[in-house]
């Protein structure tokens, strides 16, 4: 009762204000930032198997956006006054100046589906991994800025853009092994895999890097998400399509479980010895399980990626099919 | 006729009046404001008689008369500080209770509570209470964080809130480190009840505006936090909790005034604020904070 927003109904709480929604939006907007900055890259070094998913990969960046902004958008105590973030931002937080980043961004993004068909300009592609590389700097900025947290560290900044790349090519490899349909398509895996274990490997060990600085090395999220990094390697590594994209799909739900980790982990820490029982009242409590309609709403997040994808790849004019 | 001339004469009278008022008006506007002792219209539009007290007498009439020093001088010219003997609490949580009925929180919403911390073993047992609340930091990561200027630092140090702005991110809630704000999630004690009791329907006084509890209206989704009681202080009163305190453990009053409670506290005991080595520049200080393993 008089409750106004969806987080009536989460679990997260005064001490743990950010729950697995704003995991779920740092996922999709590293995912997106991630696989454009390869995108452009890719272009730029004249790589030769990124640019033939040019076009699946950047409608693949633009849907990820999309959904990161409506995750984000859904967590908000008072979603209606969104609008405030263009009218009155405060150019000293950097939750204002991302607002600004990803509106440039997705024009951008918009701007390279329409510019495709004719090939992209140098200047074109340096602004795009300009700007790509400033929406992950500024995300982590977010966290890394403010002093009380444990997130107050040079490692996390460089951790989001580490995860950002592994994000960005094992959503490339998903989706090149998902709907690609041409008979080369297992050397055009094997070609993004080659590129994909140094961006896993240095992740995996930035991601050791920060658990050791937290002291978080012996927990057992850590040991999970270890495993889960190998897995995806041992996986990638293999010549059968179905196994290189399940590896892949490892590798992306590995680093969802990596930022939900520290994002949470990270909160859950008291200010003062005490204060979590100073005052003992629902929604103050230095815990959180994400309730049953978080997660539901979560994998609703995921499907409406795939149906922005679908929308932007099948149905909208300025999209065409891959030469896969 | 005679009437006539008699209305005709008044209304000359009448007219210079006026004309003498308005340019005596348009002259006194062009002059300097006074720099001391003016009262800022928009903020106090009162001035405070001083109270008259003697040694001995309770700190709560000096710290009043200290309140009303300060409001009669231009908001920018003050600096609320809160000061907090550790010596003197004696963690019967009043502060609490106070500070929630005064701003009438919500389940979920406590601007002030109270560490109750153990050292030792027994039989050498020692009990600290330490009360925490907003900081209103000189430089607050809150204000840095908050992406839509909701929450800002007034000339007078508090640091506030505009309900109505605020769009409930909770970036500032993980930019503080003191753990001093909430979000109000909308929820009720007597939820379960068969209707919410009066008590929790009544309006809170927050930032010298009327906040009735409404489904979808501000302050419900947005961050809170403790205001120093602006609300009562402007009108020349304690906050709740410095009026409610049993132990005579909380002060409050302005630090640039170099004759005022809270200043002679700071000047003449070795105070500590929390987590200075952040550079926050807290404005709550603690007596005894040395002696508490936080």
């Amino acid at each position: 009762m008089n409750q106004i927003s969806l987080g009536a109904f989460a679990n997260f709480n005064s001490a743990v204000p950010w729950g697995l929604w704003v995991s779920i939006y740092l996922w999709f907007v590293g995912a997106s930032a991630g696989i454009f900055l390869l995108v452009m890259w890719g272009n730029l070094v004249n790589n030769p198997h990124i640019p033939k998913l040019n076009r699946l990969a950047t409608i693949l960046s633009l849907s990820t956006l999309l959904a990161g902004l409506l995750s984000i958008q859904i967590d908000l105590g008072h979603i209606e006054r969104f609008y405030k973030l263009f009218l009155s931002p405060s150019p000293t937080s950097a939750m204002a100046w991302m607002v600004w980043l990803y509106g440039i961004y997705a024009v951008i993004l918009v701007g390279t589906l329409l510019k495709l068909r004719k090939g992209l300009p140098k200047l074109f592609l340096g602004l795009g991994a300009l700007f790509s590389l400033a929406v992950i700097v500024v995300e982590s900025l977010l966290f890394a800025v403010p002093p009380g947290k444990q997130w107050h560290s040079l490692i996390f900044c460089l951790h989001f853009i580490t995860s950002s790349l592994g994000l960005g090519i094992a959503a490339i490899i998903f989706i090149a092994g998902a709907l690609g349909t041409k008979l080369n398509k297992i050397e055009l895996l094997k070609g993004l895999v080659r590129i994909s274990i140094p961006l896993i490997i240095i992740n995996l060990a930035v991601e050791i890097m920060e658990a050791i600085s937290l002291n978080h090395i012996g927990h057992l999220e850590n040991r999970i998400l270890v495993v889960m990094n190998l897995l995806a390697v041992i996986l990638l590594l293999r010549n059968n399509i179905g196994v290189i994209t399940c590896g892949a799909a490892i590798g992306l739900l590995g680093i969802l479980l990596s930022k939900y980790n520290s994002l949470i982990s990270s909160q859950l820490v008291e200010p003062f010895k005490g204060f979590g029982s100073a005052y003992i009242e629902p929604r103050l409590g230095f815990s959180y399980s994400p309730s049953a309609f978080e997660i539901w709403v979560s994998l609703a997040l995921v499907v409406s990626v795939g149906v922005i994808f679908y929308f932007l790849h099948k149905i909208l004019p300025l999209t065409r099919e891959e030469a896969l | 006729m005679e009437e006539g001339d008699i209305q005709n004469k008044l209304s000359r009278k009448d007219f210079l009046k006026l004309g003498s008022l308005t340019a005596l008006t348009l002259a006194t506007s062009a002059l300097p404001k006074p720099a001391q002792g003016a009262v800022a219209a928009e903020d106090n539009p009162k001035q405070f008689k001083g109270i008259k007290y003697k040694e001995g007498d309770d700190i709560l009439l000096r710290m009043q008369d200290d309140l009303f020093r300060a409001l009669n001088k231009l908001r920018e010219e003050r600096r609320w500080a809160m000061v907090i003997d550790l010596h003197k609490c004696v963690g019967c949580f009043a502060c609490t209770i106070a500070c929630k009925s005064e701003n009438v929180s919500p389940p979920g919403v406590v601007y002030r509570r109270v560490l109750d911390l153990e050292k030792g073993s027994y039989p050498n047992l020692k009990r600290d209470f330490v009360p925490v609340l907003c900081n209103h930091c000189e430089n607050p990561p809150c204000v840095t964080a908050c992406p839509v200027k909701a929450t800002t630092k007034r000339q007078d140090g508090i640091v506030d809130m505009k309900y109505k702005q605020c769009i409930g991110c909770r970036a500032c809630l993980n930019a503080c480190p003191y753990g001093a704000r909430q979000s109000d999630f909308g929820k009720f004690y007597t939820a379960d009840s068969h209707r919410p009791q009066d008590y929790e329907l009544r309006p809170a006084f927050e930032y010298k505006k009327e906040w009735p509890r409404q489904k979808g209206k501000s302050p419900i989704g947005n961050a809170r936090k403790c205001h120093f009681c602006i609300h009562r202080i402007e009108d020349g009163l304690l906050p709740a909790c410095v009026a409610t305190c049993v132990g005579k453990a909380t002060y409050f009053g302005d630090k640039e005034d170099s004759q005022s409670l809270v200043s002679e506290l700071i000047t003449r005991n070795k105070t500590q604020r929390l987590k200075e080595e952040l550079g926050t520049e807290p404005r709550v200080y603690y007596i005894g904070l040395e002696e508490v393993e936080l």
